[in-house]
């Protein structure tokens, strides 16, 4: 989280020194391997057009948490390890808005930016050390420590905890 | 609160304690559906399951298009074929799919549905050629699958329906219960209110009872006119209501608080008082308290001690004792008291004084007139003139007429004074009303009218009653018929009446009329007859010299006797009196009685006369000289012991009242002395004739007294007993003197008859023994003094039995024996022997 931070302050110098000010999204380097997220909406950083696109190692790049817990869809507890939603968001420079995470089958839920910038969500791509499959709820999913706290075991949370994400939009 | 009503709101409390136990129970119960609810460990599984189906057919679609396209989208195949992949795996591993797992119509196309994706995993992760080239067999396969997929959903769909029922169905009953409870509580809770109204409103109305009766409770303390203290065990003053303020004279607000003791005790009952409290509060002990009614002295505020009449009661007010006194001011009371008991005795003395009165009256009355009348009888027999004659009659007359008032008045005196004596003796009635006709003839000859008796039926000759009393009722009656009738006759009629007085009794009532053919007596007067100082009329009473006494005196009489007396009357023909006693038949006694002495043959006799009024010494003297007798005189009792002491007499008259020295003195000292007399008769002369003198006479010695005034009669009598030789210095045997029935009367109403028996007869031992002790006694070699000692001892009982000639002869046995003269002692001695049985058999018979 710190290094995130850092880095994004460096970005932000670098961008400030390269373009002078210019408004508009700073460009970054496309993704070597598949890309695993696309984000789009009005971003601070973008790397293919007006979208953010990720592969597995420029998340993990991004730093890694992990926490472990039960999930009501999985059996025994597991350790998930993934980038804190709300580094994401702020890397992005988002910080209001709603949030609509798509999955590979099009299941679509709406994040509040607000909600998502206090939660403890995590952009997960690892469950017990091992990339998730795509046909094990893979490639990304975002989970919430719903053993560490009641508040992470609602309905609402439950509904948000969407599994094979590839896509986020940000809504004004 | 009553015992029954704690219970009862005991249980209800108990109960809604349940209740709300219940109800927490329930409410948490609700609370977990709630959070169950809200937490959703559910998650949508129904819309899992439809996704399911939906990615099948996602899948199937896939699959389709790339085996009829030219250049399949394996890549969209591959993608359907992991997001069904992940959906199964979901389903088969997720815990919210455990309990549907149980369920074969799940668990079978489950199984199936994993059977073919895994098979089919090889295919779709083979080579892009090989799965092109299985595309149609895939295809074939899915569409085989189609329906377990249909059942996979739609099983699990109802499975959760059916679940979400029952969940929702045991909200509603926990809802329901929950409500049924509340309401269960709500009801207590109301009935709880209700009844806690209805025991507030019965407890608001049991206050106003309480206070109203408080009220009325004061209202009666102030009102009372008893001095009411409320005071704590301590003695302190905790009520005073308004009249213990007037009695004491403290205000309420003063008093309150104080002790009690020093209030109203008075400083010499303090001690007690104070130590009565303590006493109470370390024992409960109580002296006073609760006792009732008590009298004591209380102490006003000014220091004035006065009377109480107090009662005193303790009570319990709430949890400390008090004492409640109630007390009234008797001071009043009790000086009205005094003053009547005052007033009695004041009344009494009065009456004792005008009996005294009239006693000393009639004897300073008696006394001259026995004078006049005494030398009247001597004046008779000197040389009269027949007018002289006539004159010295009429005075006689009127003489006795008025001495007859002055015995009347003096009979009524008596009679009040409770000294009528009543002695009953055999008596013939025969010769009694013989005599009173005989007596009365002359009166009523003079006025021209006949008297004469007769029984009727049974005559009962000899009775027993006080011959006396009974002739004086019937004097009376008689001259009071006399007196009213002229020309007349006078009937007197004895009958015995057939009923006996009581049963099984030989006394029989005994009734004596006197008819008249008289005036008679109206009506209206007949009430009047018997009263005191009742005269017909004024006038003819004054002619016929009534003094109004005389029927009185006789319903007197007749009282005593133990009779009634009454009157009946027609005026103008004639009265009738009669007397009903109760009599007692009595044998005649074998010698006459007192009958008339003859004068013819009497011993000349040496008497000594011993009186201070000339006048009486004259009138005894002549009497005596007429008879024959030889008569010395003494003006007092002192020379009368000389005369005595220098000659013997065969007679000694003794007045009594004497200066100088008085008759009992000097026939004391006569009886005490050596002289010739010494033993010889000595007579009281008195006009008092009260027992108790007698008494004193006799002790003095005497042998018999005498009336005043001196009747030749009497006098002649007394001379015929010392001639038959009964006169010396013996009392006469058959005289009432042998035994004062009055005293032994007074020993034994004041003894158990036991023990009279028992003392009557120890004295008859002792006299027995003293008698043959006395007769076997050689008194010259004997020493007197025991004698006297003896005799003095005996005598003192012969005293309490009334023996009273014998207790006079010991008394005389021991002056002689005192004074060492054998010779009269022996005297005495034998006197006394011949006294004893005849007292003795007196006594044994009562």
């Amino acid at each position: 989280m710190f290094l995130s931070l850092f880095r994004s302050l460096l970005v932000a110098c670098v961008l400030m020194g390269g373009s002078i000010g210019l408004l508009q999204a700073a460009e970054t380097a496309a993704p070597d391997g598949p890309v695993i997220l696309t984000v789009s909406g009005p971003l601070a950083r973008t790397n293919a057009g007006a979208e953010m696109q990720y592969d597995l190692d420029m998340l993990r790049a991004m730093g890694s948490s992990s926490f472990e817990t039960s999930t009501i869809w999985t059996e025994g507890t597991h350790v998930f390890t993934g980038v804190p939603l709300r580094d994401l968001l702020m890397d992005l420079g988002i910080e209001s808005g709603m949030l609509q995470a798509t999955a590979i089958n099009d299941y679509t839920v709406e994040i509040p930016v607000s909600d998502a910038l206090v939660s403890a969500a995590l952009v997960a791509y690892e469950m017990d050390g091992k990339p998730m499959a795509r046909r094990d709820k893979g490639p990304l999913w975002i989970v919430y420590p719903y053993d560490a706290d009641a508040r992470w075991r609602s309905e609402v949370i439950y509904t948000r905890s969407i599994w094979q994400l590839d896509r986020l939009q940000v809504l004004e | 609160m009553s015992r029954g009503q704690l219970v009862m709101i005991a249980g209800i409390a108990l109960l809604a304690a349940v209740i709300i136990f219940q109800i927490t129970a329930l409410s948490i119960q609700v609370v977990g559906h709630l959070n169950r609810l809200q937490s959703a460990g559910s998650d949508n599984t129904q819309w899992t399951l439809s996704q399911a189906e939906v990615e099948f057919l996602e899948f199937a679609h896939a699959v389709d298009l790339s085996s009829e396209a030219a250049e399949p989208d394996l890549d969209s195949v591959r993608r359907e074929f992991d997001i069904f992949y992940s959906r199964i795996r979901t389903i088969s591993s997720s815990p919210l799919y455990a309990g549907l797992q149980a369920l074969s119509a799940f668990q079978e196309p489950l199984s199936e549905t994993q059977a073919f994706l895994n098979a089919s995993v090889e295919r779709i992760d083979g080579s892009d050629t090989d799965l092109i080239a299985g595309l149609g067999a895939l295809q074939t396969e899915i569409w085989g699958l189609r329906p377990t997929i249909r059942t996979l959903a739609s099983s699990g769909l109802s499975y959760f329906a059916r679940q979400s029922d029952e969940g929702r169905r045991a909200i509603a009953s926990t809802l329901f219960w929950l409500a049924a409870i509340s309401l269960l509580l709500f009801a207590a809770l109301a009935w709880l209110a209700v009844y806690l109204g209805v025991i507030n409103r019965r407890l608001s109305r049991r206050g106003a009872d309480l206070s109203q009766a408080n009220q009325r409770m004061n209202t009666i303390l102030s009102t009372s006119l008893d001095g009411v203290i409320v005071s704590d065990a301590e003695g302190r003053v905790v009520e005073f209501n308004e009249a213990a303020e007037t009695i004491f004279g403290y205000t309420a607000e003063d008093a309150k608080g104080r002790r009690i003791g020093e209030l109203i005790v008075p400083p010499a009952l303090r001690e007690a008082h104070n130590a009565g409290i303590e006493r109470m509060k370390a024992s409960g002990e109580r002296r006073v308290v609760g006792r009732g009614r008590v009298t004591l002295d209380a102490m006003r505020a000014g220091g004035e001690i006065f009377p109480v009449e107090m009662a005193l009661q303790r009570a319990q007010d709430h949890d400390t004792e008090i004492v409640i006194g109630f007390l009234r001011d008797i001071s009043q009371r009790v000086a009205s008291e005094e003053e009547l008991v005052l007033a009695r005795d004041r009344a009494v003395a009065g009456e004792k004084a005008k009996a005294d009165f009239l006693a000393v009256m009639s004897h300073e009355i008696r006394t001259p007139l026995n004078g006049v009348l005494g030398n009247l009888t001597l004046m008779e027999q000197t040389k009269l003139s027949r007018r002289q004659f006539e004159y010295v009659r009429n005075m006689k007359i009127s003489g006795r007429i008025l001495m007859g008032h002055v015995d009347a008045v003096l009979d009524i005196a008596k009679y009040e004074a409770g000294k009528l004596q009543i002695n009953a003796e055999p008596v013939g009635l025969s010769q009694l009303l013989q005599d009173i006709v005989d007596a009365q003839s002359g009166a009523a000859e003079a006025q021209g009218t006949v008297i004469e008796w007769n029984w009727l039926g049974q005559p009962m000759d000899w009775a027993k009653t006080d011959a006396a009393r009974l002739q004086q009722i019937l004097l009376n009656l008689v001259g009071n018929a006399i007196k009213f009738t002229e020309q007349g006759r006078i009937t007197i009629e004895a009958e015995v009446l057939r009923a006996p007085v009581q049963e099984d009794d030989a006394k029989r009532w005994v009734e004596i009329r006197v008819i008249d053919t008289g005036v008679g007596i109206p009506p209206e007067d007949l009430q009047l007859v018997f009263d005191d100082f009742e005269t017909r009329d004024v006038s003819f009473g004054r002619a016929t010299g009534g003094t109004g006494l005389g029927l009185s005196i006789a319903r007197r009489m007749t009282e005593a006797l133990g009779g009634e007396i009454g009157a009946e009357s027609e005026p103008g023909s004639g009265s009738l009196f009669w007397v009903r006693l109760p009599l007692d038949p009595a044998d005649p006694p074998r010698k006459d009685v007192r009958s008339a002495p003859d004068r013819e043959g009497l011993r000349q006799l040496n008497v000594l006369v011993v009186e201070d009024n000339e006048i009486n010494l004259e009138l005894a003297r002549n009497m005596l000289e007429l008879d024959g007798h030889a008569v010395t005189s003494a003006m007092n009792g002192q020379s009368g012991i000389e005369k005595a002491g220098q000659t013997r007499f065969d007679l000694i008259l003794m007045d009594i009242s004497m200066p100088v020295m008085d008759g009992v003195e000097a026939t004391r000292a006569i009886r005490a002395g050596n002289g010739p007399s010494a033993d010889a008769p000595i007579v009281a002369l008195s006009a008092n004739v009260l027992p108790q003198d007698i008494d004193r006479f006799r002790a003095a010695g005497m042998n018999d007294f005498l009336g005043k005034p001196l009747g030749l009669d009497d006098l002649r009598r007394i001379l015929s007993d010392i001639r038959d030789g009964k006169g010396q210095y013996v009392p006469p045997s058959e005289g009432a003197g042998l035994i004062d029935s009055q005293k032994l009367r007074e020993t034994r109403d004041s003894l158990t008859s036991a023990a009279f028996d028992r003392l009557l007869s120890r004295f008859v031992t002792e006299s027995d023994e003293l008698l043959s002790w006395l007769n076997g006694l050689d008194l010259s070699s004997h020493p007197l003094p025991d004698v006297a000692e003896r005799c003095h001892k005996v005598a003192g009982s012969a005293a309490v039995f009334g023996a009273r000639d014998f207790r006079a002869g010991l008394v005389e046995l021991e002056n002689h024996a005192n004074a060492g003269d054998t010779a009269k002692s022996e005297l005495s001695i034998k006197r006394l022997s011949s006294l004893w049985p005849e007292t003795r058999d007196k006594l044994t018979t009562v």
